[in-house]
């Protein structure tokens, strides 16, 4: 995911303006600088490096004719790249011609102002990218998470988790994940109601999203009350202990006052697996278990060796 | 061709699009005559080697500038150079050969007027001219634009003026303040790093002396 949101002081949306001609950049950035927060490149390279920084440009204009790599170019490279290809890019540009503004919109570009730029067209032109740009963050949050948790929801996960797998076992990597879920969840909104349910869970995803370092994990509301924690460079021993401490913290943690469980399978990439369906599989078993087990507590899941060699038609 | 379109420069217009504001102008005018000599060397250069790409870059770059300051007559000649160079045909790199004495004209012709500008401006500043900074006022806006530097921010000339202003008894200092500014304005911004760290050190060693 892309950072969209500017500096703390500043919230204006950041424009970043790339032309190799500095009374250009002057002018652009007058017309534009009481609304937006100015950015500025003189060539494509230092376009691209900026585009890559956070906080990332909300928009960048584009002049076309650079020295070195020019706009066309620097347009390609960015839409090649899934951290910037989503930055909506305008061409400013003196090329006047058909296929010159044809070129431009193949490659990806929103837009194309042609020199000398009219302030006015050129404000609500840009104005209208970066409203599409930000409404089509705001989709894509509201279709990636839960709305009550406010956590990644199972879209997201089924999304991410195969790459995690496959960079897991590019880079020789541990990867593990628990699947959680709360006891007797369906008494509790029996006995309460269902607005003391989501209570208690959506205090359950707020322990989860800030128990844990960000860059290694991923916390996920899967189902009902079913939760998926994914632990990048985490091995089987070390998940086991961070989910016999998560269920010990969801024991004493009392959200809306009422004292809750949890039975957490855990499981770990092995060696030869290479589909999260299966690390899911194998973790959603363990839950099972730990349900048959009596409930809260921690169960290790199968070996995925064990799993292979057991006939398909015993599995269900 | 209209009075305006025959002009050098439509001052009047000019000065109406960047809202009045005298600092950029003056700015768009110096960056205009710090490049002068560079680009017609780049186009001579270029039609000597019969580089139609680099023609092209030239004139085209040429033509932009010479449209955001409204300087027409430098505008149009540029152009029939870019559309010359468009098609490497022999005949073209005579033909803007041709060319090459009306634009060297146009080009000179409008840096007299910018020059001619920029001075009668100074006349006036004369008056005007003793905005000094406190040492922590100064200390504060250089920690400014150095942040600025590194987010690549838009580092507006009016913001940065009374750098040429003010410590101007320290003859380093101020002439390391308006390096500073020029290197800004142009958006060379690895220079102007290395000129502030040049300054703060200038700074440090002065407050410790």
């Amino acid at each position: 995911m892309t950072a969209v949101t500017p500096t703390q002081s500043d919230t204006r949306p950041i424009i970043l303006i790339v032309d190799d001609a500095p009374a250009n950049v002057q002018i652009l950035s007058l017309m534009f600088q009481r609304l937006y927060k100015i950015k500025v490149a003189t060539s494509g390279t230092k376009c691209i490096e900026i585009a890559n920084t956070p906080p990332q440009p909300n928009l960048i204009l584009l002049d076309v004719l650079m020295p070195e790599m020019d706009g066309f170019e620097t347009c390609k490279r960015l839409k090649m790249d899934n951290a910037t290809s989503d930055i909506p890019i305008i061409f400013v540009t003196g090329l006047h011609e058909a296929h010159d503004e044809e070129q431009g919109l193949k490659l990806g570009a929103a837009d194309y102002i042609r020199k000398p730029v009219r302030e006015a067209v050129a404000l609500a032109r840009i104005n209208t990218h970066i409203t599409l740009h930000q409404q089509r963050k705001r989709l894509e949050e509201l279709a990636l998470h839960d709305q009550l948790t406010g956590l990644y929801n199972r879209h997201y996960l089924l999304e991410v988790a195969q790459q995690k797998v496959a960079s897991a076992i590019r880079h020789n990597n541990e990867l593990s994940l628990l699947m959680v879920d709360v006891d007797h969840f369906k008494q509790i909104n029996d006995t309460h109601g269902h607005q003391t349910g989501d209570i208690v869970l959506s205090q359950l995803g707020d322990f989860l999203s800030n128990q844990h370092r960000k860059e290694d994990l991923i916390s996920v509301r899967f189902g009902g009350e079913e939760f998926v924690i994914l632990l990048e460079n985490c091995n089987l021993e070390q998940a086991r202990k961070r989910a016999e401490k998560l269920r010990s913290d969801i024991e004493s943690m009392k959200p809306a006052d009422l004292s809750i469980t949890a039975s957490i399978g855990v499981a770990a990439l092995s060696e030869g697996e290479t589909n999260f369906q299966s690390l899911l599989g194998r973790a959603d078993k363990a839950v099972y278990k730990a349900k048959d087990n009596g409930r809260n507590c921690v169960i290790l899941a199968d070996d995925y060796s064990e799993e292979q060699s057991v006939p398909l038609l015993e599995k269900h | 061709m209209t009075k305006i379109e025959n002009s050098v420069w439509d001052q009047a217009t000019l000065s109406k699009r960047i809202y009045g504001n005298r600092v950029l102008l003056e700015t768009l005018l110096r960056s205009f005559l710090n490049d002068k000599e560079g680009n017609i060397a780049s186009l001579k250069s270029a039609l000597e080697k019969e580089d139609y790409t680099q023609i092209r870059m030239t004139a085209h770059t040429i033509k932009g500038v010479a449209s955001q300051l409204y300087s027409y007559r430098l505008q149009h000649v540029s152009e029939e150079i870019e559309q010359l160079s468009k098609q490497a045909k022999n005949n073209n790199i005579a033909l803007i050969a041709e060319l090459l004495p009306k634009f060297e004209l146009e080009m000179n012709t409008l840096a007299e007027a910018f020059e001619a500008f920029l001075h009668s401006q100074k006349k006036t500043e004369k008056n005007n001219n003793d905005q000094s900074m406190t040492d922590s006022s100064l200390k504060q806006l250089l920690g400014e634009i150095e942040a600025k530097l590194i987010e690549s921010e838009y580092i507006p000339p009016d913001s940065i003026n009374i750098l040429q202003k003010t410590h101007q008894s320290d003859e380093l200092l101020h002439t390391l303040l308006t390096h500073l500014v020029e290197q800004i304005n142009l958006f060379d911004n690895d220079a102007a790093s290395a000129t502030l760290k040049e300054i703060n050190q200038h700074i440090s060693i002065g407050k410790s002396a």
